[in-house]
């Protein structure tokens, strides 16, 4: 129970807003009508409390509440990469995310899992030769004739590199040798 | 459970949605004392949305010592008062919206000069003074909520608000608004 005038007056802006419970209301209003200088307390404040903010807009409300939402996630999702790489420089990050978003294996669904590691030049393993023996090198060699160790390195009119390099001689071998060399001197 | 608490407590078990909770159920106050403390709806725009931001992200800071609403009202009115110290400008708007419309009866623009005297007046008042009419006044905190938004004892806050109403009675008698009884 307020009782007092200074504690009736502390409650005027509540008593204004209207959130006060009923029995401390009615004991305010039974105190206001006696008391002049709470008259003018009221008076001052109902003028004052009068100034409306101006409605930023139907837009503004609707859209805020999202907007936080989003910008607390973003800066959250900031923090965790800022806590992760802090040490990095941007580039070495931006780097890192690079290798690791072409190095994850993205499996389709029409595609077996073997031929996915052949057209992946990053996890395509590498085969083991380890087992071969010069016995069977010769063996293979053998087995393949000069066009299939030739023909496959000819362009679309039939011409072969291979088979013109094969047809010099040393000297020729030598000279076109030297040529190179002074061409990759020269930067070409 | 304090329904405010139940919103914090499941923003922090994961649930996103929470937030969005918290700022419709306080976002029409928050803006209201940050348009009160800058005299622009821009700037109470842009810093009602500062001041949820950084409310969520210190949210694991709050012990629950004092109501979710008066440590939110805290952070609104640091990132005003910072707002404030950065960029003094000269507030115009709300002049202007009142002042701008010349026409209808004698007695609205009467008022709305009044009005003005009135917003120019609390501009003028220190700025504890000026913190303890807007939130006593325009948002009814309690004494003792509003020394906690203040970060001061129930005391000071008495004594800044009986300063400020003195003085904005000064001021507005001065320009020949005495208050209405």
């Amino acid at each position: 129970m307020q009782s007092d005038h200074e504690g009736i007056k502390e409650l005027l802006p509540e008593y204004l807003r209207g959130t006060l419970p009923d029995e401390v209301k009615s004991e305010v209003e039974s105190h206001v009508k006696d008391c002049r200088d709470c008259r003018d307390e009221v008076a001052f404040l109902t003028e004052i409390v009068s100034i409306e903010a101006p409605d930023p807009g139907d837009l503004f409300w609707k859209t805020l509440p999202r907007k936080v939402k989003l910008t607390v996630e973003e800066k959250k999702l900031g923090f965790s990469l800022k806590y992760l790489f802090g040490g990095l420089p941007v580039a070495a990050v931006a780097a890192l995310l690079l290798l690791a978003l072409i190095s994850t294996p993205v499996q389709r669904k029409d595609m077996p899992a073997q031929v996915l590691i052949f057209r992946d030049p990053l996890t395509a393993s590498v085969p083991d030769y380890g087992d071969i023996t010069e016995k069977d090198i010769t063996r293979i060699t053998a087995q393949l004739t000069d066009e299939e160790l030739y023909l496959p390195h000819e362009d679309f009119m039939g011409h072969s590199y291979y088979r013109e390099v094969a047809s010099l001689s040393s000297k020729e071998i030598e000279g076109l040798y030297e040529a190179l060399e002074k061409e990759q001197r020269a930067g070409g | 459970m304090d329904e405010d608490l139940r919103l914090v407590e499941r923003y922090i078990a994961g649930d996103a949605d929470a937030v969005e909770d918290l700022v419709m159920k306080y976002q029409r106050q928050i803006y209201a004392v940050l348009y009160r403390m800058t005299g622009n709806t821009e700037d109470a725009r842009d810093l009602t949305q500062t001041a949820f931001v950084r409310a969520m992200e210190g949210v694991r800071g709050f012990r629950g010592d004092s109501s979710f609403k008066t440590w939110l009202y805290q952070i609104a009115i640091n990132a005003g008062l910072n707002h404030l110290k950065q960029n003094r400008r000269q507030e115009v708007e709300l002049e202007e919206s009142l002042m701008g419309h010349h026409s209808g009866a004698l007695s609205t623009i009467i008022e709305k000069e009044r009005r003005v005297s009135i917003k120019k007046g609390l501009d003028e008042l220190p700025e504890r003074q000026r913190l303890a009419v807007i939130l006593r006044a325009y948002e009814g905190l309690s004494c003792a909520e509003t020394a906690q938004v203040m970060g001061c004892t129930e005391g000071a806050v008495k004594a800044h608000y009986h300063h400020a109403v003195k003085k904005l009675r000064e001021i507005l008698k001065e320009r020949g608004y005495a208050i209405r009884p």
